[in-house]
């Protein structure tokens, strides 16, 4: 008798944590996982700078330290980067193969982030369907797939960073303080994003101020606290590229050739394809119930950090996938308010399930005004197997310290797969005039003349030049003009090409 | 009788009761008096610290004990003056010079004291009888004491004060004036008496014919303060006249040119520090300073006028290096405010405060060791006085090094440089610029000869410091042409410093 009375007790509690709820967002996750795992298992290899990830996760599990010191990037340079990312792939890759995990790592994160903005969503609306579409969104919306083939750091700092701004607003609660702190300490970890939340908490406080309410004293002191941490950190980390590149620094000292592919302008179409008509649309309307008909002051933080994050979007400051990423789920986050409107309004009407029959029309409107922009997203930039197998021939017929020029883009797979030294990669930080190597690396795969070819080939120390398919694509040529048979010799000669340098020198 | 026997004992304890009182108020004064003479103690104590450690361990890794730049110059003409007394051209690069007041200064002390010990004491007092000149004028403008000797703590900390205290600048004597007519002007014993008025005239015109720049921030400063302080506001047109009439007049009557000098466009590599900026601010006091500017703002309303004063000379501190100079003192007040408002405030969080506390000392500390290892680490060491004294015994010529490197080659090679920090007052400076920047990328005999010839250089030092920021690292320009060219001779390497000479100018020359 007392044994079934413990097991009602136990089964009413399991219940209680295991309700339909969870089971629907459990499945939603699911789902997120699922489409994510399809596209990216269906592709072998990865996107150009996921390689460098790779490397240090093999470095971290090899040695149980990232690879600050790299002797073949850039033929040898020190790099400085918040390391817990790479940590977290190194950790699992004890348990799966590498690539596996590196696949693994980033899908779970952005699936993850579902669950994140269902939390959100849900504790600022109080509605379960509102915030159940909201969830949807976050899972669906085109931007997230533009990542597939990477192994992108914004899929954990994009967790992390809605996470805190989840924590920070429950800051009133016992142990949300102490999760706060330990978040933003992974977050500083992981990413210098946390500087746009940060801001934003400071564009909220002063919306607030402006609408004659009280600020939070717990919110102000832990923004204080925060800001001061982050600065701290991060001007003890890149304090060298600081005094190398000064206020460059914010645009990774990109070179001025390729800064416009990173930090494009942003136009409202681009924003449309990115995030989808419903939520935008959905969104601006609660911009604008909360500015003029109510207040909200989580919707305003979360208005706050969608200025911040258009602003920095529309002055450059923000890699434009990375800020359409934040803009998105902001979007998304305050599209459940406008749902939550819209289905509180219908339920008072006399027709029942009318709010049900809503809630599906708009995920199918959704889905349907998304699924252009979500099929043209999916294309994966990675390298042909040709290029690979062009790059394996160098591991195993060089010498080890040979440096192979390729394409800035290349780099990587040049230190991942050849295990050679490359002549330049797209970690540009700390290195000084990026603009002159980028310009003669470009140089020396379209040259004529044979002189100026041997002069910067010697400046750089260069033994392989790798022609790489996407190379010829890329310059539109199917070999190096300048390489004649005095100076140079075509080692290896299938649909990417490897000139090995003679040695040659200008009198 | 007893009447006036009863008169005559009151009176006597009137005077008794007012001599007590007399003598209470005395030895409240006295108190007092103690009082802020040990809160000054630490203060002065740590600025003395910091400034005189930089300078002993700059001395400890054998290098002079002044970074590279303006220092060299001042000692330089000093030296010229000390020899006659005046001189209308700067003796080693033939340019003309204006008679500046803080050379003549240099000049006397050196008449009296050695060198050395001028070098290490002067900016080490100027330093101190600054910050407690400080201390006295915000004690005057109604700053409470513990709060005043709190910003000469910050002060000790501020990059822009640890540079200006551990050279000779020009700008550090500025200051030092600047504070000084300030509080002669404004203190409420002093500034009706006609004397002290005279000396703060006096001082204004030295001020004036030191830096014009800083004399019109001292003049602004000097007009809010006299509005705040409700001064009689009828010595402040004899302060701008008197010093104006007679910079005009010597403009008139000799070559002297007046000039708002130290103006810059904006850009955060000089304002910040961080970015190795000359005379720059640490990031986190800016955001200290923002802080405890929003605080006041917010708290005290009556004092918007001086609030917006100090906005205003932050912004100016921007384009203006001395202004800056101002700045890093006035902002050293704010961030006080900010500090004691965190230290005071109820915390909801307590683990916040102790952690935000302690981010804001690890900031201050980061602040100082920052700028202190930039001071340390700065040219020139004993390789470069070595080559630089080698280059004193070649024969005549013109030397191409980097503007910055300018001071340090006139100072101890005592030879002509194609351009040195004082270049930009010359009228063909941006034809000097040109050919000094198309020397530098020039990879080909035929261009660099032509520029060499046409400015009669003979020797190229090329430090370190230029190979990584001019070519690098990597042999390039000039410098893969003069070791690959029989048109140059090396005559000094040691540890990267190289010092060539250029011999087609002999051939030319004949």
């Amino acid at each position: 008798m007392k044994r079934t009375n413990k097991d009602k007790i136990l089964n009413r509690r399991i219940n209680k944590r295991l309700n339909k709820e969870h089971i629907i967002l459990f499945l939603l996750f699911c789902l997120v996982l699922g489409a994510r795992l399809f596209f990216v298992l269906q592709e072998q290899g990865f996107d150009y700078d996921a390689y460098n990830t790779l490397r240090q996760a093999e470095h971290i599990k090899e040695t149980g330290l990232p690879l600050f010191k790299d002797p073949l990037s850039y033929s040898g340079r020190t790099i400085i980067f918040p390391p817990f990312f790479y940590y977290l792939i190194a950790v699992f890759s004890f348990i799966l193969p590498l690539t596996l995990t590196a696949k693994l790592i980033p899908s779970l994160a952005f699936s993850a982030l579902v669950l994140i903005i269902y939390i959100i969503t849900k504790y600022i609306t109080k509605n379960r369907t509102a915030a159940f579409i909201a969830a949807l969104f976050s899972g669906f919306v085109p931007i997230i797939y533009t990542s597939l083939s990477q192994v992108s750091v914004y899929s954990l700092s994009l967790l992390l960073i809605f996470l805190l701004s989840y924590t920070l607003l429950r800051i009133e609660e016992k142990g949300f303080a102490t999760l706060s702190i330990v978040l933003a300490v992974i977050l500083l970890l992981t990413h210098t994003s946390i500087f746009i939340l940060l801001i934003s908490f400071l564009v909220y406080f002063l919306i607030l101020r402006l609408e004659n309410q009280r600020l939070n004293q717990r919110e102000v002191e832990i923004t204080m606290f925060l800001l001061f941490l982050a600065l701290w950190f991060n001007l003890l980390l890149y304090k060298k590229a600081f005094f190398l590149h000064g206020i460059s620094f914010i645009w990774q000292n990109i070179p001025t050739l390729l800064l416009s592919s990173y930090f494009k302008d942003i136009s409202f179409l681009g924003v449309i394809y990115a995030v989808g008509i419903v939520p935008l649309l959905l969104g601006v309307y609660a911009v604008y119930h909360i500015f003029f008909k109510t207040r909200n002051r989580a919707l305003t933080l979360y208005i706050s950090f969608g200025i911040i994050s258009f602003i920095m979007l529309w002055l450059k400051l923000i890699p434009f996938r990375a800020g359409l990423l934040f803009l998105s789920m902001n979007i998304i986050i305050l599209s459940a308010y406008s749902m939550k409107i819209i289905l509180v309004s219908l339920g008072k009407t006399k027709i029942r399930g009318l709010p049900n029959i809503l809630s599906g029309l708009i995920i199918i409107l959704f889905v349907l005004t998304t699924l252009t922009p979500f099929t043209t997203t999916i294309n994966i930039h990675k390298p042909p197997i040709q290029d690979i197998k062009a790059l394996e021939w160098i591991k195993n017929n060089t010498q080890e310290d040979a440096v192979i020029l390729g394409r800035v883009e290349e780099g990587f797979l040049i230190n991942y797969i050849a295990q050679r030294k490359n002549v330049a990669d797209s970690n540009f930080l700390l290195i000084k005039n990026i603009n002159q190597i980028y310009n003669d690396i470009n140089y020396l795969f379209t040259l004529r003349l044979e002189s100026e070819a041997i002069r910067l080939i010697n400046k750089y120390n260069i033994d392989y030049i790798f022609l790489s398919t996407k190379s010829m694509e890329e310059y539109n040529i199917s070999k190096l003009f300048y390489a004649d048979k005095d100076c140079f010799e075509l080692v290896y000669d299938k649909d990417a090409h490897i000139y090995k340098f003679l040695g040659c020198k200008i009198e | 009788m007893s009447r006036f026997r009863k008169k005559t004992n009151k009176i006597k304890m009137a005077n008794r009761a007012n001599k007590i009182k007399k003598a209470e108020r005395l030895e409240k004064a006295k108190q007092k008096q103690k009082n802020r003479i040990e809160l000054l103690i630490f203060p002065l104590l740590l600025i003395l610290i910091i400034l005189s450690s930089i300078m002993i361990i700059r001395i400890m890794h054998n290098k002079p004990v002044f970074q590279i730049g303006e220092s060299y110059y001042n000692i330089r003409i000093a030296q010229a003056i000390k020899q006659n007394l005046f001189i209308s051209k700067d003796p080693v690069q033939g340019t003309f010079y204006e008679p500046n007041p803080y050379h003549y200064l240099l000049a006397l002390l050196f008449i009296i004291f050695p060198i050395e010990l001028v070098s290490l004491f002067t900016p080490l007092l100027l330093g101190v009888v600054s910050a407690l000149l400080f201390f006295q004028l915000l004690v005057l403008i109604r700053v409470r004491p513990e709060q005043a000797a709190l910003s000469l703590i910050i002060l000790s900390v501020t990059p822009a004060f640890i540079i200006l205290f551990t050279g000779l600048y020009l700008s550090s004597f500025v200051i030092f004036l600047s504070l000084l007519v300030l509080l002669l002007s404004l203190h409420n014993k002093l500034h009706n008496k006609p004397v002290h008025q005279l000396l703060s005239i006096l001082l204004l015109i030295i001020l004036a014919l030191t830096s014009l720049t800083g004399f019109l921030i001292t003049l602004i400063i000097m007009f809010f303060l006299f509005l705040i302080l409700k001064r009689n506001l009828k010595a402040l047109p004899l302060f701008l006249i008197i010093p104006t009439l007679l910079i005009l007049f010597l403009s008139l009557l000799s070559d002297f040119t007046p000039r708002l000098l130290g103006f810059q466009s904006f850009a955060f590599k000089n304002i910040l520090s961080l970015l190795r900026a000359d005379l720059g601010f640490d990031l986190f006091l800016v955001v200290l300073f923002l802080t405890g500017f929003i605080i006041v703002w917010a708290n005290e309303k009556e004092k918007k006028l001086f609030n917006l004063l100090v906005l205003a000379s932050f912004i100016l501190s921007f384009f203006n290096i001395i202004a800056r100079a101002f700045a890093s003192f006035i902002i050293t007040v704010y961030c006080v405010v900010a500090i004691i408002h965190f230290y005071k405030r109820k915390w909801v969080l307590k683990i916040i405060k102790t952690g935000t506390l302690l981010l804001v000392l690890c900031s201050l500390l980061f602040s100082v060791m920052n700028q202190a290892n930039l001071i340390v680490n700065a040219q020139p060491d004993q390789n470069m006085l070595i080559t630089l004294i080698f280059l004193k015994d070649l024969g005549d010529g013109r030397v191409l090094t980097t503007e910055k490197n300018g001071f340090l080659v006139d100072f101890y090679s005592e030879k002509k440089v194609l351009l040195d920090s004082n270049s930009f007052l010359l009228r063909d400076y941006s034809e000097l610029k040109n050919a000094s920047n198309t020397l530098f990328r020039s990879a080909r005999l035929k261009q660099a000869e032509t520029i060499l010839r046409e400015h009669n250089i003979r020797y190229i030092l090329i430090t370190p410091e230029m190979k990584e920021e001019l070519w690098g690292n990597k042999e390039q320009g000039l410098w893969f042409l003069v070791r690959h060219s029989e048109s140059f001779v090396k005559r000094y390497e040691q540890e990267g410093i190289e010092l060539w000479e250029y011999n087609g100018l002999n051939k030319y020359n004949a």
